[in-house]
């Protein structure tokens, strides 16, 4: 990847995973774009070498697991902001499907 | 008449404490100097004006019982991506265009507590990404001293709203200079704390190893007044400091310049003799300056550019038209993602997101 020169990049295939529909017209100049990020890997590879290895201080920063909320408190503010609901639940198109296609 | 152009907030404080004017004065100062200058600067995406008069009323009762904070009755405006309970919040992007915030971010709350009025929120790059605030779906902001100009960004309608007196104070977020270059931009002190010092609880993400709220301000003075209000530890944010780990404050002064950075050109020699006249400013305040290196600052910009779109790109993955925000109908789930993120992105955070 790293080595990747700009016709390399499929942009197309960058799309999908950042699951955004972009029209052709603007996949061509993002194609031209994109690759740029690779020069500052470049540049990157060259500085690792010569950085020497430091050791944070590490602290715990995660809370004890106990007094949980009372359930259910928050639930009408959060579904309020949702653009489809049923019930309690925030509705979704079907996400998996009964048979292989 | 008050002049809010060259008011300051330490000098409000005093006018309101001595019962001067009141905080509804001042309210409306601000949003009298809104009427004049925002059809041509375009700093706010919404101003409000109904909860702002009720806040100052409040602020007026908190002054005549006595109990007077920093920021009672001071008038701020507040960057679109800090949530604000039941207010809308969108980032600058059509992808929010109608989202209602469901909870207070911390600074929010503790402005709250301190008696602070909200007076509206401002322009923004989408999702803060770009410098001149020309990147929010909802039009450019201008800059107040020429309109010809742009007001620097991300944070520039925060920037923009200060410097034409709109607010006395605002809250900005920086990741990459978005708060301390429209601030420059616009005349204004603007601060990026201390990673760590201010919760970002209620900050929508884009780069969070890097993302810090902060004060604009006309000096240095108030925006320490704001910082001073906004920091500390918050248990909803794990990368916030624990209180016993603030810093304090250096006894010996000592300012370090990067000269050989600074002398490397791309800088107005005006600004540069400024800068030079700035520092034997500071040395005759008792200031020891002092030329240092920084080996690795040749890597920063390499560094943030990778760094900060894979972070980003992370974090924009939850707008996907499935818990708020705009959501495009369509056939099947990952239809529903890619239409409605293809048409509720911009086109730099649709060109970021792929980074």
């Amino acid at each position: 990847m790293m080595s990747a020169m700009a016709g390399e990049i499929d942009i197309k295939a960058l799309a999908e995973l950042a699951r955004l529909e972009v029209g052709d017209e603007e996949l061509a100049t993002l194609e031209r774009e994109i690759p740029d990020i690779l020069n500052f890997v470049r540049v990157i590879e060259k500085a690792a070498a010569s950085s020497e290895e430091e050791s944070p201080s590490l602290r715990n920063v995660v809370r004890a697991d106990e007094n949980p909320h009372e359930s259910g408190v928050y639930t009408e503010k959060l579904l309020k902001a949702a653009p489809a609901r049923e019930g309690n639940r925030i509705a979704v198109k079907q996400v998996l499907k009964k048979n292989k296609e | 008449m008050l002049d809010i152009t060259a008011l300051t907030i330490a000098g409000a404080r005093k006018g309101l404490d001595k019962k001067e004017y009141s905080a509804q004065e001042l309210t409306n100062a601000c949003l009298s100097e809104i009427e004049k200058r925002e059809p041509n600067i375009h700093a706010f995406l919404e101003v409000w004006m109904d909860s702002a008069r009720d806040e100052a009323k409040a602020a007026d009762e908190m002054i005549a019982r006595g109990e007077s904070r920093s920021l009672t009755g001071i008038p701020l405006a507040i960057k679109d991506n800090i949530l604000i309970e039941g207010r809308r919040a969108s980032s600058g992007s059509k992808i929010l265009e109608n989202y209602e915030a469901s909870y207070n971010a911390t600074v929010i709350e503790k402005l709250k507590r301190e008696g602070a009025v909200f007076i509206g929120r401002t322009n923004m790059d989408e999702f803060a990404m770009g410098s001149s605030t020309e990147n929010s779906a909802f039009g450019p902001t201008k800059n107040p001293h020429d309109t010809a100009r742009v007001p620097g960004g991300s944070s520039g309608g925060s920037a923009a709203a200060v410097a034409c007196g709109a607010a006395l104070g605002a809250l900005g977020s920086d990741t990459g200079g978005s708060i301390r270059q429209p601030a420059a931009f616009c005349g204004l002190v603007g601060l990026k704390p201390t990673y760590g010092s201010v919760s970002r609880f209620g900050l929508m993400a884009m780069g969070s190893s890097l993302d810090q709220i902060g004060p604009f301000a006309k000096t240095v003075a108030d925006a320490e007044i704001i910082f001073e209000a906004i920091k500390g530890h918050d248990p909803l944010d794990s990368t916030s400091f624990p209180s016993e780990e603030e810093a304090s404050p250096p006894q010996r002064k000592v300012i370090g310049v990067l000269r050989s950075f600074i002398e490397r050109g791309g800088i107005d020699p005006e600004m540069l003799a400024n800068f030079n006249s700035a520092l034997e400013q500071l040395k005759s305040r008792g200031f020891t300056v002092k030329e240092v290196e920084l080996p690795s600052l040749e890597y920063a910009l390499a560094v943030y550019y990778v760094l900060m779109p894979a972070e980003a790109s992370t974090n924009l993955a939850r707008y996907d038209g499935i818990r708020y925000g705009l959501s495009t109908p369509a056939e099947t789930i990952q239809e529903v993602y890619k239409k409605t993120r293809g048409q509720g992105f911009g086109r730099e955070v649709r060109s970021q997101s792929m980074r």
